[in-house]
């Protein structure tokens, strides 16, 4: 069963919408009368959302670029939204799946001021692009983003996986103690991070399947190179990238003489 | 009753319960999945001598394993669950640990689950890391080729083993043929192993021996050169070879299915006589009749 949402006017100021998660709208009497603040004043999902439906299978429709926090904090269930979302989606989430067709804004799965930890379970798949800070204080989980990923994916990240196939913005992994970043496009760590080698990954192809069963485009095959961080933290994390070029390798000495020692002192 | 000039003996193969497990090898191409299969299956004929029963189930296409590449699938099967799992961590740790470009994941989904990754980590000496995907645990181990990756949990089921049927021929050569169609046609059959070499054991015992250290000895009354010398046989006149085939299976159902085909494949093969093996009834619950099993 599908409860599908949608919305009727957009929003004059950001809406604050972390109700907008299945499991709530799953257990709720009444969907349209939970409750949503409209900048500051407090409204109700049926003010601006159409409601038809049941069930922890949420599809929302219409542009919700300025609704955010869809999706944070939810256990369960599968939570589809047709175009762009907001900031702050699937922030602090536990469990279950979230699809955004379109972009999404900040701190897509990311961690509230004062947390150290922010998404601990779950997966998010965005076919579009992100804002910056995604992923930031990740636990565990996956989060997979077709576009681009701005600025410090993955910020003080603690373990978990994210895969950014259109590329990854600058400070990727800033902080990182533990995980998995990915990229298909070429990136430029931050000198904080060393580089290993170039291999195979054999758990990226579970995952990468897992992104096709998702519907996400990727490439299944290819060589990686194997980036350790973050030195600040206990460089237990890494950033792979995928290679392009033909022999694959990406050495240090190809990069000039700026570029971050193989074997650091 | 006879089935294709093949006397179908009025018996009956005594199963009893064992736990099973299923364990899918991947590497960069068959030939080293099949090498790491044979690697982690081996010496496991018999629970008596080799504390469990192994051996490939099938070789397995790259759309059929969990990351793509080529593989194979390979039962085990021990006496309990904490068997499963002690042996699984010995065999996956020795043998697909070390064996180039293969990964380890578990096969069966099961109520119960023994712990094989998440012991065989510790080979990464704190350089391990894990990774949870759709709900199941993958662990990372540094390898100088790599990384292994291996499957925290495996999952076990009480399973069957001791089926078996027995093939008699006229000659060597026609009861080997007999017993070769036969072991061919039940690897076709999903979820079981013929654990001897070539799925076929020339060797079978009965329980006991005149010695009272050993179990199990040679099962006289099948041996053909021992006609002229035991109180009673039964190797009939015009019989002078006799293999067995030991099916062990994740459940009773496919372990009837692979007696049926290998009966019927070891007949048309030119076997004299198709009969099973069994302790008179009292060990083994399952009693899978032969006759029963007739087309």
């Amino acid at each position: 069963m599908t409860l599908t949402l949608t919305l009727r006017r957009p929003p004059e100021v950001p809406l604050d919408a972390d109700v907008l998660a299945p499991d709530r709208l799953a257990a709720a009497e009444d969907v349209a009368a939970l409750p949503l603040w409209h900048g500051k004043e407090r409204v109700r999902v049926g003010d601006f959302f159409a409601v038809s439906g049941s069930g922890d299978d949420v599809r929302l429709e219409g542009d919700l670029s300025r609704v955010n926090g869809i999706g944070a904090g939810m256990t369960g269930g599968r939570l589809t939204v047709d175009g762009d979302a907001g900031d702050w989606a699937g922030a602090g989430m536990r469990g279950g799946t979230l699809v955004v067709r379109g972009s999404a804004g900040k701190q897509l799965g990311g961690a509230y001021a004062g947390e150290r930890a922010g998404m601990r379970g779950g997966e998010i798949v965005v076919h579009g692009d992100v804002g910056p800070q995604a992923g930031a204080g990740l636990r565990r989980g996956l989060i997979a983003v077709g576009g681009r990923a701005g600025e410090a994916a993955g910020l003080r990240m603690l373990a978990g996986t994210i895969v950014a196939l259109g590329g990854l913005g600058p400070r990727a992994g800033a902080g990182m103690r533990r995980g998995s970043l990915v990229t298909m496009a070429p990136l430029e760590p931050l000198s904080t991070f060393v580089f290993s080698c170039v291999y195979r990954p054999p758990f990226l192809r579970l995952y990468l399947r897992r992104l096709l069963a998702l519907g996400l485009d990727v490439p299944l095959g290819g060589r990686y190179a194997r980036w350790c961080g973050d030195s600040v933290e206990s460089r237990r994390g890494e950033i792979l990238i995928l290679c392009r070029e033909a022999g694959g390798r990406t050495s240090p000495s190809e990069r000039g003489p700026d570029a971050p020692r193989r074997y650091p002192l | 009753m006879r089935l294709h000039g093949a006397e179908i003996v009025d018996t009956f193969a005594e199963a009893f319960p064992m736990w099973g497990s299923r364990v899918l090898i991947t590497a960069a191409t068959p030939a080293w999945a099949l090498e790491a299969g044979r690697s982690m299956t081996g010496f496991a004929t018999s629970v008596i001598g080799c504390k469990c029963e192994a051996s490939i189930e099938r070789e397995l296409a790259p759309d059929e394993t969990p990351d793509g590449r080529p593989g194979v699938s390979a039962l085990l099967f021990a006496m309990d669950r904490e068997g499963v799992g002690k042996r699984l961590v010995e065999r996956v740790g020795q043998s697909v640990l070390t064996s180039p470009t293969a990964a380890c994941f578990n096969g069966l989904q099961a109520e119960h689950t023994v712990d094989v990754g998440g012991q065989l980590r510790f080979f990464g000496d704190g350089y391990q890391a894990s990774k949870v995907l759709d709900g199941r645990r993958y662990w990372r181990v540094p390898v100088m080729e790599g990384e292994f990756l291996v499957e925290e949990r495996f999952g076990v089921v009480k399973g069957v083993a001791g089926g078996n049927i027995i093939m008699l021929g006229r000659d060597l050569e026609s009861a080997l043929r007999a017993a070769e169609a036969a072991a061919s046609a039940m690897r076709g059959i999903e979820g079981v192993i013929m654990p001897f070499p070539g799925g076929i054991a020339r060797s079978g015992s009965k329980v006991g021996s005149r010695y009272s250290a050993l179990p199990a000895s040679t099962n006289d009354v099948l041996c053909p050169t021992l006609r002229g010398q035991v109180e009673h046989s039964d190797v009939p006149e015009d019989v002078e070879a006799v293999f067995e085939i030991v099916i062990d299976g994740l459940a009773l159902e496919p372990v009837r299915e692979a007696m049926r085909v290998g009966m019927i494949a070891a007949a048309e093969a030119g076997a004299s006589h198709v009969t099973a093996g069994n302790y008179g009834g009292n060990l083994g619950p399952h009693h899978i009749h032969l006759r029963e099993l007739m087309p």
